[in-house]
């Protein structure tokens, strides 16, 4: 846990103005202790925590911490897997978990109206109920918020059809340090009047302002779904197999893979069952209309037998597919089997490099002896690499490190990105310098502070060098 | 203890991925942190820094708000066994401290506001009745602490005969059930007790229902008071091993858990740890028993005899989570066919026993959830296998001046059925 001393600029006379503006500023340890951390299972103390109730409170909010500054770290669910969420410095966290109002859902135009604290899996429960479909789909979603999927720019499994977050963002309304409210993008599906600030503020980590509104894009809701899964010998194999379905034309919803230290953690009875020679699995989602996937699914379990797969196996049910996806998202949290601490990036590369970067983890994984797993969305190159390893033991640490950093080389090597949905925070704030170079880091900094130039919007993040 | 040991069997396991914020009925009405399991295990992490936190009230208080409904230990990824944890720190509260939670949830009770008109009755008057009738050791009176204190305006009619009193432990059936009322059964809700005891003489069984049983000791277990409970765990045991029953049978969902309990409670003791886990072997539910694919009960259900009503199948959490999960009992009413039933399994009531009492008015909040839906779709009857949720549903649907009945679905499915034919 890390302390900073309470924040002399969050003093008596500053929480008594806070609680003014909402009637209610946590103070007490124990309340701190609970917005210390995130889903990285990091800590960071704040000085009080606040839950504005509307877009007024969270401009006066704004205009207080920017007159007196005092760090403001907005907050959704806490699900972030960098950081995003935590008062590195201290300061006031902001909980937008109350402005939870679904607005307006337009069937005419297809767009929904919403506040950032709605939970993205009761949206998306609420627009299917209408026939409706919001394509974003973290393995948070459960819990997550829209304002923090939107913050974070979250993805998901069916980003090779349906893109991501950013894709659904078509305005926004967002208030800056200062307390200022904007306006951002539009109600249509296009619009180019201006520069993109929505496409900007998507994605920027509650660094540029905080979202008190959002202007989402809906689809129609494909009737029906199937869902596929193949066993193969290598990773080369399975890889060559989505290059090939994608080739010829054929854009599943999801292509999901696994290499074999994932498969190990799927569980038992895992419908089809699981050959013990698989080094490589796929899982297959199509949607759409039946005869469409029908012919689709034929097509695809063609190739999959041509490119030597073990097994094969169509879902015959929809709870099937259910036992396939629930295992799917048990595997992340199964890994703890190997060892008491994760370390989990989620670097993408272009999808036809994937077994080269598959290779460079066999590779890595013997000359260090470090439990590595890769598994994730082989439908966009969106691979989450893992190392399982016990932090207490310092050589395995230092080891790991080294490792990241090798990963973190080798994949911009190929031509792919530090993080394809999890963000920089401050996990990987240290790394940015790698991707981005100093011109374009220099200009990033200036938009920072145009839009914060007091920097007291969750100080700390994206740039490296500010962690401390 | 050394790291390893700490992260493998409490709440150092915890990884904050926030996946309990999904299920947990409290977090989802007040959006607090310290309420979901995530936040009450970074607490309890914080405490093995610093013992004394135990006397900080607001840890205290977070410690008191939580249901015990399970559904965080069991969607934790992590397998962290959440409840377990809490109930650990709510014994240690409890041991520690001599008013014990029970009282100062009362303190937490008295401050409590809730908007209309507070329903206050002479606790005397209560206490008198309610007091003489109740066995010493039963939980009810941790359900009924001096009810004046309450914002509660449902105040239950306490049965002027115990059921185990006047009904004979005679039985010549071909299998020897044991019949747990529990104290809702017992002393309250006679009627769920007479309705399986009838049903099952239409079987030709017949249960003994012997008239020392005790309480199942959830409510001592649950507020942190483990002598208590394993004394009553024990006692019961006793009682069951003189019979040497091949089922146990039980109405309450929540006394059902409570008896996969025993064994936890008693496993210092490998005597009464191994009957406990031998009866918690043969237990069932009664409702899923008569549900089992017999010649006799299917007999029972062809017989049908149409109503018109809109039913709401509240799932207790006790049959939603843990040892005593089960599917919602569908077979009930498929021949109705002009029964609608909707099937309530992912809402917690937010009866939680004494979280009621303690938390009134969040209680409240978690259960108004479904009243929208109870009014829209006209709702008739509220049909629910678990003594708290039925308390639950009866104060609720007084708070909210609708007119539902409620009642086990043995007792529905006895009085909507002839079965003299």
């Amino acid at each position: 846990m890390k302390k900073y001393n309470q924040s002399i600029l969050l003093d008596k006379s500053m929480l008594r103005q806070l609680k003014s503006i909402t009637g209610k500023v946590m103070t007490a340890e124990a309340d701190r202790r609970c917005y210390a951390y995130d889903a990285t299972n990091m800590q960071y103390l704040p000085d009080a925590i606040i839950f504005p109730e509307n877009e007024e409170q969270v401009s006066q909010i704004l205009k207080l911490a920017n007159e007196a500054e005092f760090p403001a770290i907005p907050r959704g669910a806490g699900s972030g897997l960098t950081g995003g969420a935590l008062a590195i410095k201290g300061g006031l966290v902001v909980v937008m978990t109350r402005m939870n109002q679904i607005l307006n859902i337009d069937m005419e135009n297809l767009v929904a109206d919403v506040q950032p604290g709605v939970v993205t899996g009761i949206f998306h429960q609420r627009v299917q109920h209408l026939g409706l479909m919001y394509p974003p789909d973290p393995s948070s979603s459960a819990y997550s918020t829209l304002g923090g999927n939107v913050a974070e720019c979250a993805g998901g499994p069916s980003a090779v059809k349906y893109g991501v977050t950013r894709d659904y963002v078509l305005g926004l309304n967002v208030v800056i340090p200062g307390g200022t409210i904007i306006q951002t993008g539009v109600r249509t599906a296009k619009g180019v009047v201006g520069y993109d600030l929505t496409r900007l503020i998507t994605g920027s980590e509650g660094t540029l302002g905080i979202i008190t509104r959002m202007t989402l894009k809906l689809l129609p809701k494909p009737k029906c779904t199937q869902t596929l899964t193949a066993f193969y010998p290598s990773m080369h194999k399975a890889a060559e197999n989505v290059s090939e379905i994608i080739r010829k034309g054929l854009i599943p919803k999801t292509i999901e893979y696994l290499d074999h230290a994932a498969i190990a953690c799927m569980p038992k009875d895992f419908p089809g069952g699981i050959p013990s020679e698989a080094k490589a699995m796929l899982i297959i989602e199509l949607d759409g209309i039946q005869e469409q996937i029908d012919t689709e699914s034929t097509q695809i379990l063609e190739l999959i037998s041509r490119y030597q797969a073990i097994s094969m196996r169509k879902a015959e049910n929809p709870s099937e597919s259910n036992a396939i996806w629930k295992a799917r998202k048990a595997i992340s949290p199964a890994l703890y089997k190997y060892a008491p601490d994760k370390i989990n990036e989620d670097i993408v590369v272009p999808r036809s490099l994937i077994p080269e970067f598959v290779d460079k983890v066999d590779e890595l994984r013997q000359a260090t002896g470090l439990t590595m797993i890769t598994f994730g969305h082989a439908g966009d190159g969106n691979i989450h690499f893992t190392v399982m390893l016990d932090k207490n033991n310092v050589e395995a640490k230092k080891k790991a490190d080294i490792v990241i950093e090798s990963i973190f080389d080798y994949t911009l090597s190929l031509g792919g990105t530090l993080s394809g949905e999890h963000g920089i925070g401050i996990s990987k704030a240290a790394y940015l310098e790698k991707e981005i170079d100093p011109q374009t880091l220099a200009l990033m900094r200036q938009i920072k502070k145009a839009f914060d130039p007091k920097g007291i919007l969750n100080p700390g993040k994206i740039f490296p060098g500010e962690k401390s | 203890m050394t790291r390893d040991n700490h992260k493998k069997n409490n709440a150092g396991k915890c990884i904050r991925c926030g996946l309990c914020m999904s299920v947990c009925p409290v977090y989802q009405v007040s959006l607090n942190e310290s309420d979901v399991a995530r936040g009450k295990m970074a607490l309890l992490e914080w405490e093995d820094e610093d013992a004394n936190i135990k006397k900080a009230s607001r840890f205290k208080e977070s410690i008191s708000r939580c249901l015990l409904c399970g559904a965080c230990a069991e969607v934790c990824p992590n397998k962290v066994p959440t409840t377990d944890c809490i109930l650990t720190v709510r014994q240690h509260i409890a041991s520690n401290i001599k008013e014990k939670l029970v009282m100062s949830s009362i303190n937490t009770l008295s401050k409590q506001t809730r908007s209309g008109q507070f329903f206050r009755k002479s606790s005397s008057i209560l206490q008198k009745c309610v007091g003489k009738k109740i066995s010493e050791d039963s939980g009810l009176h941790l359900r009924f602490p001096l009810s004046s204190m309450s914002h509660r305006k449902f105040i239950p009619k306490i049965h002027p005969i115990p059921y185990t009193g006047h009904y004979s432990t005679e039985s010549k059936s071909p299998i020897k059930i044991y019949y747990f009322t529990g104290c809702g059964a017992n002393y309250i809700f006679n009627r769920t007790a007479q309705a399986l005891t009838d049903i099952l003489k239409k079987i030709h069984l017949t249960p003994y229902v012997p008239e020392k049983q005790m309480c199942c000791g959830l409510p001592f277990y649950a507020s942190g008071d483990n002598q208590q409970a394993s004394t009553l765990a024990k006692k019961n045991i006793d009682i069951i091993d003189e019979i040497a029953p091949d089922i146990v049978l039980t109405t309450c969902a929540s006394c059902g858990a409570q008896i996969h309990q025993w064994q936890k409670i008693l496993k210092n003791d490998p005597d009464y740890h191994a009957r406990a886990s031998k009866i918690s072997s043969i237990h069932k539910d009664a409702t899923a028993f008569l549900l089992e694919d017999n010649p006799l009960t299917n007999n029972l259900l062809s017989q049908v005899h149409p109503v018109t009503e809109n039913i709401w199948y509240h799932h207790p959490c006790h049959m939603r989570w843990g040892a005593t999960q089960q599917p919602v009992p569908s077979k009930l009413f498929s021949s109705f066919e002009r029964v609608n039933v909707t099937y309530s399994d992912n809402q917690c009531c937010g009866n939680g026993g004494k979280f009621q009492i303690s938390h009134f008015d969040l209680s409240m909040k978690i259960f108004d959830q479904r009243i929208d839906f109870f009014k829209h779709q006209k709702i008739d009857r509220v049909l629910t296998s678990c003594t708290g949720c039925h308390l639950q549903f009866l104060e609720g649907i007084v708070q909210n001046d609708m007119n539902i009945s409620v009642m086990h679905p043995l007792e529905w499915l006895w009085n909507s059925r002839n079965m003299s034919a």
